[in-house]
């Protein structure tokens, strides 16, 4: 019976020389050509000319007011007809 | 599936070229993607295929794992260690394939495509392996848990540091590494059984 430390030094180095595996051709190169393609997108997305920080805050404020409005008329359409339902 | 290098030790860039090259696919390097995909393709597809036992499974979970990179490369801080990264999410995807199939035992015995069936032919890796000794080795590491796997092959093969090792596999380093001794002992135990006698994995190992 062999010693466990021995035994187990052994079947590392027999693991550690078992080879690696290489994906098949067409699979690798298909994973290559997604990839590429997602980094294209990005690098092209990157090239656009960033918007500035203040006209983005702007917008953002200008965004908020017009759904704000929009809720606003459409919560009093709704209250109107409702209390012109009940008779007020 | 083809064979690449056998028993001959990888050579790993150095983490500064490492994080360098995330930042150059970060802004959409093509050449800088080609330069990691070369260096970790052939190791995550073997740690993926040995796990899963399934080159098809591990050619879908290679190319997701490379997506998830190229999506989440711009995340990457210095200091950040690729290769666990990679592991990581290699790993995680085959769990979660793993818990997303309710199967019953037969049906798991069948999509895993066994190893030591003695009405089935020799398995992919099998028939890859060069020599007796190869194939011996590929079906007393196919035998164990993939919990069990994992360990060995990111101990073994890709000759990861403990701490490494706990954080791809999400547990502490004193679980690990209880987990990875009782990995060898379990190897060392599946090597001793004669061949074609091999221990069948059950159902309950293939989850997590």
């Amino acid at each position: 019976m062999m010693p466990m430390d021995f035994r187990h030094r052994q079947e590392s180095r027999m693991l550690a020389g078992l080879p690696a595996y290489e994906p098949e051709r067409q699979c690798s190169d298909r994973i290559r050509g997604r990839c590429h393609v997602v980094l294209l997108a990005k690098r092209k997305r990157a090239e656009v000319a960033p918007i500035p920080a203040e006209a983005r805050s702007w917008r953002h404020v200008f965004e908020f007011a017009v759904v704000a409005v929009v809720c606003a008329v459409y919560l009093s359409e709704v209250v109107r007809r409702a209390m012109a339902l009940y008779g007020f | 599936m083809s064979r690449g290098r056998g028993g001959v030790r990888y050579v790993c860039m150095d983490r500064e070229t490492e994080f360098a090259l995330v930042r150059r696919m970060a802004g959409g390097d093509t050449a800088a993607f080609d330069a990691i995909y070369d260096e970790y393709r052939a190791r995550l597809y073997s740690f993926l295929a040995r796990l899963s036992r399934r080159h098809d499974l591990a050619e879908d979970l290679l190319e997701e794992t490379w997506l998830r990179l190229v999506e989440h490369a711009g995340r990457f801080k210095p200091g950040m260690p690729l290769g666990p990264w990679l592991y990581t999410v290699a790993r995680n995807l085959y769990f979660s394939y793993c818990r997303s199939r309710v199967i019953e035992d037969e049906r798991v015995a069948g999509l895993m495509g066994l190893w030591s069936g003695v009405a089935r032919g020799p398995s992919p890796f099998e028939e890859a392996s060069a020599s007796e000794l190869e194939a011996r080795l590929e079906r007393a590491l196919a035998a164990l848990a993939p919990r069990y796997r994992e360990v060995l092959q990111l101990s073994l093969i890709e000759e990861m540091t403990p701490a490494e090792m706990a954080q791809v596999c999400g547990v502490t380093p004193e679980t690990l590494r209880q987990r990875l001794s009782r990995a060898r002992a379990m190897l060392a135990r599946q090597l001793e059984i004669p061949a074609g006698r091999e221990k069948r994995p059950l159902v309950r190992e293939v989850a997590i």
